[in-house]
């Protein structure tokens, strides 16, 4: 069925690409493939999934649905096949929005929402309710790696266990370290929970740990959740929920113990859960709504017998809609975060289409919905993925490029995790870049903001897929002073990062994409054509992720 | 909300065969002519995602200073700035801002002279303001100029020499002689429509079109006082409009006239104006507010002499909205009306762009907006070019092109009026493709019901392009069984939308016959021409200097 249509394409545009570069047809073909990555057509579609008309992207709005049917009518122009459901181009997000009421009571006590806790229900179920001894557990961590179990001995089935925010690491920088971040994750440890048979977990917020204030956490959870349903990982446990350090204080003290003694035992090894002598009840009730949502998935067929494996180019679409007005703009355009991105995915798409890149495994362009609301669509894409995932070899994520100025290095994050990273480096080498230094600011907030973890190739990675992530940042910008790079990067997150002023107003340079998106190109054609499927390295934290996802019969 | 996608994405993506371009090298692919170069690059993937695209629910029906509207502006630039093609708008842009308001008239008509008094708004007269402001005094001399038709090629000049600069000119509807001015056939010049022209042209303040045998009836004509969109002309013509003669006749009869013996006059060649004992002074209250509006502009520059020249493809891009429910649907989506014809207009730009040629005169790529609404966007591109679209010479138009599949044969009106029929059937013949003028599409006028009709009257040989009825593997009936079904069931309705059994191969016909005729039209030794006989001809030098 494919094979007229797109081969009728490919040859059109190998005579094409003759016709303007007379050597192009002597070049290697991943030089001519990453040649025709084109200019124009990278800031036409940035211009337009950044423009007020777009609306901002905003999943479960017009603007966000506007901009999936852009990159399914952008898809089909190409000749890509669709790859999503039931023949479409649509890789359908089972999104819900759900909002929480909730009541928590320490014996006679009455705490008050948004101010002492924010609860949640876990799984789908319209109303729950747990009461009886609270359960301190620590950091709620069970981590054989660092030989940590918080849950020791313990058994706290049926039972409201209450967990420190972040790691022992906070109190003894000699633990944890290079250990798994998630673990500081409030969702980690809700989930650890539910792992143990608890009914109900709440994780205390202490104020010196956690980077986001209190008011934010709570507002955040006072008003609509958007999640994925059912969740990825329900298990028996019904509540989940944040306690603030004063109400975690006054349940302590009711059992008689003491907070700070308490938390200071936690980061002690051996550290083993403590009965808190109070009890607690807890209940919520949630309203729910469908919210629709979509990834888009087109794919460019491999040659071969490996045409049944795909790499994927990954970048969200979304952004976060229409929203309060900053100085009158309530227009979150999103021209960064990740209509360029979205703009460098297609443009790759038509470099391999016109380019007539011939790969030998498949490769999957996707846009991600719903990431923005926590990477629900890259996570729903790994769930229930178009392609095995054993068979998904390697993923390249775009979530904002760098537009600002040509630089003469470039990163991607996760380069050192996998073999991915040797690929990476030729690429980069190829169109004349360095690799960004380890030490250099720009990659040492990348490490400090974990911003791995934060978009849409951490779903992969922990399901197993070795995983890049083009970093946005360079350390060394063409005819700029030494460290303009990281001026530009705290620049960006401190003026226009979610802000209505990320739109195309604050000085984009479409050009500096071009070389970027070369070392894309080559990268993936290197991962699509590699005999074997990249591994992660021996030291990586998904590695066991990956020996699990290729040994897994699907 | 994301809706299952159309059924024209799902299914495999039909191309056009390549095979000879994949066969020949760049040079012999070089060697081929033009026309030959271009229109192999036409698209069918490209035309299907575009086509899907602007017909989507998500577009909202692309009405005219909405949301979709705005959407497929930027969608249509997009494709243009993905191409490379130059921006032929305002200032560097894709973007022809059109001098579009919407007005809701209130105004007051006293007429002074021997039987002076007040005329009633809606009961007495309607008319329809043209200016920027919401408030105008104009006032002038009444001049009663027949039927206000100047049609030099039918000999025919109510206003002779006769200065009417800053005067209200008071006409009858209609024409004097169905045998000159058939209607059915050539320029509309008894329209309303072609009054006005000639009002603004020779300088009028107002027109009024007398309301009585031939005129619509009353109620159509008062809903013209309804709030309702317009372009801000600068013409000097402030308003135009229509007084019943219940309400005239007193005036002129003042003057010992009556209207029975004016209309008697202005039956006759010689006739020549008649200045009435009475002034006409209107205060032209409206509340006016702008309403964004954009064509959609962008050019492949041509070189040497000729560059300045320009010739242009254009679709209109605008339908009619979300309005009433249909069995529950309320998006006009317009496919066929006319997101067939805006992804014809891409795909054709994007075989230009693809193909490499280099054209002697400039080409453009134009989609329109405010069609629906009377033809604005057009009409606004010829009144105020763009400096960077050149000088157009000659104008192709697509609207409700082919979704029904493989043809023989390939429609148009307006063949006969200039060169470009003979463009056009050149083209046609190298797809194999006979040329057809249809009797319905000329009974039904559609040269003068598009975008092409404004560039005819600014003196642009056009022609528009229209589907042909004889389609491959269907019985002989079919393709007009087919075109009745859309103007009983579908036109303007919800239900122009796609459908699972439509088909682009017919429009990849068409866009490559444009693509072709404009690759003729942009490298030809001269500019298209009018038939000597053709009602658009350039005016006479006599005609000129009556002016």
């Amino acid at each position: 069925m494919r094979a007229p249509g797109l081969t009728g394409m490919l040859a059109l545009a190998l005579p094409l690409a003759a016709h303007h570069r007379p050597v192009a047809a002597q070049q290697q073909p991943a030089a001519r493939v990453a040649q025709a990555v084109n200019a124009d057509v990278f800031a036409a579609h940035l211009t337009l999934l950044a423009d007020d008309a777009l609306e901002g992207r905003g999943t479960g709005e017009r603007g966000g649905e506007t901009a999936a049917k852009y990159l399914a009518a952008q898809f089909a122009r190409l000749g890509l096949e669709p790859a999503g459901d039931a023949g479409t181009y649509y890789h359908h997000i089972p999104l819900v929005g759900r909002r929480f009421t909730s009541t928590l009571r320490l014996s006679a006590d009455t705490l008050v929402p948004g101010e002492d806790f924010v609860a949640y229900l876990a799984g789908t179920d319209t109303m729950a309710t747990a009461r009886g001894e609270a359960v301190f557990v620590g950091y709620g961590i069970v981590a054989p790696e660092q030989r940590w179990n918080d849950y020791a001995g313990a058994d706290v089935r049926g039972k409201i266990v209450v967990a420190l925010a972040g790691t022992p690491a906070d109190q003894d920088s000699a633990l944890f370290r290079d250990a798994r971040p998630e673990y500081a994750f409030r969702q980690y440890k809700v989930d650890e929970a539910a792992r143990r048979g608890a009914a109900a977990a709440l994780v205390v917020y202490r104020g010196g740990v956690m980077p986001v204030p209190w008011p934010s956490i709570a507002q955040s959870w006072l008003g609509e959740q958007v999640q994925l349903d059912p969740p990825a990982r329900a298990g028996s446990l019904l509540i989940g929920g944040w306690l603030n350090e004063p109400a975690a204080r006054r349940l302590v003290e009711q059992g008689g113990a003491d907070f700070r003694t308490l938390a200071e035992s936690a980061a002690r090894p051996g550290f083993r859960a403590v009965p808190l002598r109070a009890a607690l009840d807890v209940g919520v009730a949630a309203r729910t709504r469908r919210i629709p949502a979509a990834n888009v998935v087109g794919r460019l067929p491999g040659r071969g017998s490996l045409a049944g494996e795909a790499v994927v180019l990954g970048a969200h679409y979304d952004h976060l809609g229409i929203g309060a007005p900053v100085a009158e703009d309530s227009i979150y355009n999103g021209a960064v975060d990740n209509a360029s991105g979205t703009a460098g995915m297609l443009t790759v798409a038509e470099a391999m289409v016109r380019g007539a890149a011939r790969p030998a495994r498949s490769v999957l362009f996707v846009g991600f919905g719903a990431e923005e609301q926590g990477l629900l669509g890259s996570e729903s894409f790994v769930n229930r993925p178009p392609v095995p995932l054993r068979q998904i070899a390697a993923m390249v994520n775009l979530d904002a490029l760098n537009l600002t100025s040509e630089s003469r290095d470039i990163a991607a994050l996760g380069a050192e995790l996998s073999s991915l990273g040797s690929l990476f480096r030729s690429a980069a080498a190829a169109e004349g870049y360095r690799l960004t230094p380890r030490s250099s600011p720009v990659l040492v907030e990348a490490m400090q903001q974990d911003f791995f973890n934060r978009s849409d190739q951490a779903p992969f990675a922990r399901a197993g897929v070795p995983a890049l992530f083009l970093y946005a940042a360079a350390h060394d910008l063409v005819g700029r002073p030494a460290g303009a790079g990281k001026a530009e990067l705290d620049r960006y997150l401190e003026r226009h990062y979610h802000q209505p002023s990320d739109d195309l107003r604050q000085g984009l340079d479409p050009r500096v994409a071009v070389r970027q998106l070369r070392v894309v190109t080559r990268t993936l054609l290197a991962a699509a054509n590699q005999r074997s499927q990249a591994v992660w390295s021996a030291n990586a934290p998904y590695r066991s992720a990956g020996e699990r996802r290729v040994s897994r019969d699907q | 909300m994301i809706r299952m996608p159309l059924a024209a994405l799902r299914r495999p993506l039909l191309l056009v065969p390549f095979a000879l371009l994949a066969a020949g090298s760049a040079s012999a692919q070089s060697r081929q002519p033009p026309p030959e170069r271009v229109a192999r690059e036409v698209s069918s993937a490209a035309l299907q995602a575009h086509l899907g695209f602007l017909a989507d629910d998500a577009l909202e029906g692309r009405r005219t200073g909405t949301h979709g509207a705005a959407v497929a502006a930027r969608y249509i630039a997009a494709q243009f700035q993905r191409l490379g093609l130059q921006p032929a708008g305002d200032s560097g842009t894709y973007f022809h801002r059109i001098p579009l308001v919407v007005r809701r008239p209130d105004p007051i008509l006293r007429a002074s002279g021997e039987a002076a008094g007040a005329l009633r708004w809606l009961d007495d007269y309607v008319l329809v303001p043209r200016l920027a402001d919401s408030v105008a005094d104009v006032s002038g001399e009444v001049v009663f100029a027949g039927y206000g038709i100047v049609a030099p090629n039918r000999g025919w000049d109510d206003y002779k020499q006769t200065d009417v600069r800053g005067k209200v000119v008071l006409v009858l509807p209609g024409d004097p002689d169905s045998t000159i001015f058939d209607r059915r056939m050539g320029r509309p010049w008894s329209s309303v429509r072609e009054k006005v022209e000639v009002a603004a042209r020779r300088g009028a303040a107002g027109l009024l079109v007398l309301h009585g045998a031939g005129a619509p009836p009353w109620d159509a004509v008062r809903a013209l006082g309804d709030e309702r969109l317009g372009l801000v002309y600068d013409d000097g013509l402030a308003y135009w409009g229509w007084i019943r003669d219940s309400a005239a006749a007193p005036l002129v009869a003042a003057g010992g006239r009556s209207l029975p013996e004016l209309a008697a006059a202005a039956a006759w060649r010689d006739f020549t104006p008649v200045t009435l004992p009475f002034r006409l002074d209107a205060t032209l209250r409206a509340t006016v507010s702008p309403v964004s509006a954009v064509n959609v502009l962008a050019k492949l520059p041509g070189r040497g002499p000729h560059a300045g020249e320009s010739v242009l493809l254009g679709a209109h891009y605008d339908h009619e909205g979300i309005g009433p429910p249909e069995d529950g649907d309320s998006i006009y989506n317009g496919a066929e009306d006319n997101a067939s014809g805006t992804a014809a207009v891409l795909g054709a730009a994007e075989a230009f762009a693809r193909s490499g040629v280099r054209p002697e005169r400039t080409v453009v790529f134009a989609a329109f907006v405010a069609e629906e609404e009377g033809l604005l966007g057009s009409e606004a591109l010829v009144l105020a070019p763009p400096e960077a679209m050149g000088r157009v010479v000659g104008m192709v138009n697509g609207d409700y092109l082919n979704l029904y599949g493989r043809t023989r044969d390939i429609g148009t009106v307006g063949n006969e009026l200039s060169s470009l029929g003979a463009t056009l059937e050149v083209a046609a013949r190298a797809e194999s493709l006979t040329v057809r003028v249809d009797p319905d599409d000329v009974r039904r006028a559609r040269f003068f019901r598009s975008d092409n009709y404004p560039f005819a009257r600014a003196g642009i040989p056009a022609v528009r392009i229209v589907n042909g009825v004889d389609y491959v593997g269907r019985p002989p009936e079919w393709g007009r069984e087919q075109r009745e079904r859309y103007w009983t069931e579908r036109y303007h309705q919800p239900d122009d939308e796609l459908a699972e059994w439509m088909s682009v191969d017919g429009l990849v016909q068409q866009a490559r016959v444009a693509a072709r005729i404009l690759m003729r039209l942009a490298d030809a030794p001269a500019a298209p021409a009018w038939a000597a006989s053709a009602d658009f001809a350039p005016a006479s030098p006599r005609e000129e200097a009556s002016r």
